[in-house]
């Protein structure tokens, strides 16, 4: 008994400590060998391009800005960047390529063209702190000679790659998409029969309506400008179509899978986003009724990435206000923001009622700068934008703190360089 | 019976031994990069100015490892990031070298191991994040892209790295306990940010920031004084009052005792070297450092 108690012990402790079987590799390789071995061969696919790789560039994680054609060329160390946006500008700058999570492209040092996508102290799209909120470093999903699939490694967004042609250089190619980008209009298109599919546009995406069920869908995709027309974010499908680009016809007609895209009349009060770039003759008061004598100044506003700028409200702070453009409506839009910091808080252009309370500290209200569809020259009066319990009728400058909690008005200097309402400008 | 069961049991034993195939490691192939990594002209320049002579990596090239994903941040532009790495060195490495009793090996001993350059300042929804120390290892320097040479001894991330190198010589060795009692009742760490430059300063405190905390208002005396021009070190006194001077003059007296006894850096001495060596850097041309 003892010695078969024995000899189970032995045995099951023989087997117990026995090896595990050798498990055969899937790949003749280790991780880390096929890992260096993709770095390699990723950057000998980048660097072969010596035209360099059209990139379908698209910042912010609900691409809310649409997209941009950039140009990538690789060279050794270095790449160089353009961009639609400065179709003459290149700039030169390191990347690397890492077998991080997968093996990644990482922009590591500041190239313009590319980092103003990301940019956070860039008040443009969402403001100081945000911007565009783009990527600059991607995880390589696949690559091919023939085409890359990016993905950003904080927006996620899906970066198509695909080798520049040898035929045409980056200015034609520009120019080419700035001749096709016609003042865009407002539009909707529907394709006939019984799937009716109504697509409405902004300045960055197309949202695509249809009867799903009897229920209302709608699905809202980006898109970017190509020489032809526009290309989808993603492509959409619908009643056995695909839709993916729009070719732009020359009587402002868009294509695409063969149904035809027709822009609606806009409203009489509308304008481009080209009409309201200039110099005016601004009048304002600093009372909540707006009598006795008004002041008058010069004003511009010029065009800033998608947004415009209006300089000489406050000539002796010398600070911009930033006014969006509002593609549906053809206004523009004047909002609360922030200016900059002064002795670490921040002076803001902030919306002032007309009992003089001010309105809390969203930053979405403000109000509409809107022409009236008849005067020439131009005349833009700004009035309440209607997203507050009382009308806003004006701007004044004020100062937070950190927490975002109200410290006081500023009150150096001319009352008229910090207090506005009832403002209108007429285009010189 | 007994000797089949010790003959069984020595099989079973070397037959395991030998079924425990080692995995022997493939030293022929490497599974990291063993190839030396291309230098270019800065990177050869911080070898022989920085990494040769005071062991500090300076990593200009954005790592993301290196950042926080919670904040929206760029990297630094190369052109801008020489010259910080010049300026750097020549208004506050060779500042200490020239005054610190032991010279270089003040600096050698505490300069942080790891210099980090990024393009802007690190936003989150508070708003902007400037340099960083790390345990004395790491000094993150923001914003480098907005370096305006002429004007950098007025730029907020100048007096951040005396700041910051001030934190980590306080890592090492503690502020004296006389420098807490001065102002004991005014220490704000959760509200400073509502005090304005007046009212920090009539209070005692050379700016809002010194207020929250004892280890900050030391860093803050030793920074500003460092990097202020003697006029702007009187208006910030004249600005605080008799009070506020009275007290501020005191912190500055336990700061020189401190940097003479724990350190012997002489704290006028490295003023003037400072102030003297940001007059100098006029007169050299940055738009051709050479490398």
């Amino acid at each position: 008994m003892k010695k078969n108690s024995i000899l189970t012990i032995i045995l099951s402790l023989a087997l117990a400590i026995s090896c595990t079987p050798n498990i055969d590799p899937i790949f003749e390789k280790s991780a880390s060998e096929r890992m260096t071995e993709s770095v390699e061969n990723v950057k000998k696919l980048l660097t072969a391009q010596t035209n360099g790789w059209l990139v379908e560039y698209y910042p912010e994680k609900t691409q809310k800005y649409g997209g941009f054609n950039l140009l990538f060329k690789f060279d050794g160390e270095n790449v160089v960047v353009r961009s639609e946006l400065e179709p003459l500008r290149t700039d030169s700058s390191i990347y690397a390529l890492k077998g991080d999570m997968s093996t990644s492209l990482n922009f590591t040092t500041y190239n313009i063209s590319l980092h103003r996508f990301s940019d956070p102290s860039l008040n443009i799209g969402g403001g100081i702190g945000l911007a565009y909120e783009g990527d600059y470093e991607f995880v390589i999903v696949s690559a091919l000679e023939t085409e890359f699939i990016l993905r950003g490694k904080k927006t996620k967004n899906t970066i198509r790659m695909t080798p520049f042609p040898t035929t045409i250089d980056w200015e034609e190619f520009c120019q080419q998409i700035l001749d096709s980008k016609p003042e865009y209009r407002p539009l909707y298109l529907h394709v006939n029969g019984n799937d009716s599919l109504w697509v409405s546009n902004d300045e960055t995406s197309l949202t695509m309506s249809y009867k799903k069920d009897n229920v209302e869908v709608n699905k809202k995709i980006a898109y970017m400008f190509t020489p032809q027309g526009l290309k989808l974010y993603e492509d959409f499908e619908y009643a056995g179509k695909t839709y993916s680009e729009f070719i732009l016809q020359s009587n402002n007609n868009l294509i695409s899978a063969g149904s035809t895209f027709v822009p609606r009349v806009p409203p009489a009060t509308w304008l481009p986003r080209a009409a309201f770039a200039g110099t005016y003759t601004l009048i304002h008061y600093t009372n909540i009724g707006g009598t006795g004598t008004p002041y008058t100044k010069t004003v511009t506003l010029t065009e800033y990435d998608n947004k415009f700028l209006l300089s000489g409200l406050m000539p002796s702070l010398n600070l911009d206000v930033v006014l969006d453009y509002h593609f549906g409506k053809g206004i523009l839009l004047a909002r609360q923001q922030g200016l900059r910091y002064i002795g670490g808080n921040s002076l803001n252009l902030t919306s002032v009622t007309n009992e003089f309370g001010l309105s809390p500290g969203a930053f979405y209200i403000g109000q509409q700068v809107s022409w009236d569809g008849v005067s020439d020259p131009i005349e833009l009066t700004w009035t309440d934008y209607g997203q507050y319990g009382s009308p806003i009728i004006g701007f004044v400058l004020w100062f937070t703190n950190s927490a975002g909690l109200s410290v006081g008005q500023y009150t150096t200097g001319p009352v008229d360089q910090r207090l506005w309402t009832h403002i209108k400008m007429t285009k010189q | 019976m007994k000797k089949i069961i010790y003959l069984l049991i020595l099989c079973l034993t070397t037959s395991i031994f030998y079924s425990c195939s080692k995995d022997e490691p493939d030293t022929a192939n490497s599974i990291f990069d063993t190839s030396a990594p291309e230098l270019n002209s800065f990177d050869q320049w911080l070898r022989d100015n920085y990494v040769i002579p005071y062991n500090i990596q300076v990593k200009y090239k954005l790592e993301d490892i290196e950042t926080d994903y919670a904040y929206n941040v760029i990297p630094a532009d190369l052109e801008k990031s020489k010259r910080m790495a010049f300026l750097l060195k020549y208004l506050w490495i060779e500042a200490y070298k020239e005054v610190a009793g032991d010279g270089i090996h003040f600096v050698r001993a505490n300069a942080p191991r790891v210099m980090h350059y990024l393009g802007s300042a690190e936003y989150d929804d508070r708003g902007k994040r400037l340099g960083v120390a790390e345990g004395g290892m790491k000094i993150t320097i923001t914003e480098v892209n907005d370096l305006i040479p002429s004007q950098i001894i007025y730029q907020e991330f100048f007096n951040t790295i005396h700041h910051e190198f001030g934190h980590i010589l306080c890592q090492t060795i503690d502020i004296p306990i006389d420098f807490r009692t001065i102002t004991p009742a005014d220490y704000a760490p959760s509200t400073w940010f509502n005090r304005s430059d007046e009212e920090a300063a009539e209070l005692g405190f050379v700016s809002p920031y010194a207020s929250s905390l004892p280890e900050e208002d030391f860093v803050e005396v030793l920074a500003r004084y460092i990097t202020y021009t003697p006029a702007e070190w009187q208006a910030k006194l004249t600005q605080a009052g008799t009070t506020g001077s009275e007290l501020i003059t005191i912190k500055l007296g336990r700061v020189k005792t401190y940097m003479k006894n724990a350190w012997k850096v002489d704290l006028d001495q490295l003023k003037a070297v400072v102030q003297r060596r940001a007059y100098e850097i006029q007169f050299i041309d940055l738009d051709n450092l050479g490398f």
